[in-house]
């Protein structure tokens, strides 16, 4: 796996093997991708991490096998292929489940941007040759963070809706549920025998704002299906009665 | 002012004045505030839920302002007779 040209993409073969990667640089942010062959988006990660990584060349990228290496997957609390780990040194920085390409992008502009604050420019990410090179300004540096524009985001909610067939907008994730409303709604899909792919909307304010008023409605859980929203908790559990829901789902699978 | 039972019923009779069969059921335990609907209307014929919903929460906006909580079901005549028809 990793790439044979990349410095800084690397596969992992044991928890010793991590640990001396990490401990090179403990300023460094790393990405741990947990994948495995099984599970098809992570064909679609693989090619991703290998352009992060090229962007990046100041991130460690690691690809980890998450059944092979069931130590490091459950020292992280991995339940998932694929998984994402951020980390800077041996600092937890974010966690991530799924291939949300877009989110991963996002979650390293503002982890692995921002130089800290101690040390300058030496902790500045050395950005990939020419591609996303932040220019250094006369007399010291400016934060160059890009805010994302209006248009930006909406593009990216869209994505995000689009990320799979069923997409569940929730507070938390399926295994820990940060609200009562979205552990319902998971129980009723679970109970529904329906896959789908959480997104986390504590994790990103922007994306939770804008998602109320693209899909016009206030609260979550919100039940994205083929793309369009379906409704919350309360909708959902009447389209299960009603028999609406299967229908829903098989209607756009063509 | 608190939102009674009995005003929700009202008003969803004058929204949905073909209504088969509309309930509101105060769930609150006591204080008033917290309240689940029923509405079978063949009026939502066609809608999907998410559709209905959406009507029924603009209908009842100023109440639902008001109130701690607030679901609601809505359900075409047909529909409501299949719940309502234990399976075999």
């Amino acid at each position: 796996m990793a790439h044979p040209t990349l410095t800084n993409y690397h596969t992992i073969t044991s928890p010793e093997s991590l640990q001396s990667l990490l401990s090179i640089d403990l300023t460094r942010v790393s990405v741990l991708y947990f994948r495995a062959d099984w599970a098809e988006p992570c064909t679609q990660m693989d090619g991703v991490m290998v352009e992060l990584a090229k962007r990046w060349n100041g991130v460690l990228f690691l690809s980890i096998e998450a059944e092979a290496l069931p130590d490091i997957s459950e020292s992280f609390e991995v339940d998932a292929v694929p998984y994402f780990i951020l980390l800077r040194g041996h600092t937890l920085l974010t966690r991530l489940s799924g291939a949300q390409p877009s989110v991963l992008s996002a979650a390293l502009t503002s982890h692995a941007s921002k130089p800290s604050a101690l040390s300058s420019s030496s902790a500045r990410p050395v950005a990939g040759a020419g591609t996303y090179a932040p220019q250094e300004a006369a007399g010291g540096q400016e934060d160059d963070e890009e805010e994302e524009s209006e248009e930006e985001l909406e593009k990216r909610c869209g994505e995000l809706m689009k990320q799979s067939s069923v997409v569940l907008f929730m507070k938390g994730d399926r295994d820990t549920p940060r609200c009562g409303f979205s552990q319902k709604i998971i129980g009723i899909l679970n109970d529904q025998g329906v896959e789908y792919t959480t997104f986390d909307i504590l994790g990103d304010e922007s994306v939770r704002q804008k998602l109320k008023t693209l899909n016009d409605w206030p609260t979550f859980p919100q039940l994205i299906i083929h793309g369009e929203f379906v409704g919350g908790l309360d909708v959902v559990k009447e389209m299960v009665e009603t028999g609406e829901l299967g229908e829903v789902l098989a209607s756009g699978s063509a | 002012m608190p939102v009674s039972a009995d005003s929700l019923t009202a008003i969803l009779q004058g929204a949905y004045p073909d209504a088969t069969h509309i309930n509101a059921l105060d769930i609150s335990g006591g204080c008033g505030a917290s309240y689940e609907i029923t509405i079978v209307s063949p009026s939502f014929e066609g809608k999907t839920t998410l559709k209905r919903h959406r009507e029924v929460n603009e209908k009842l906006k100023a109440e639902i302002a008001e109130l701690h909580a607030f679901t609601q079901k809505t359900y075409t005549p047909a529909q409501w007779e299949k719940l309502n028809t234990p399976t075999a």
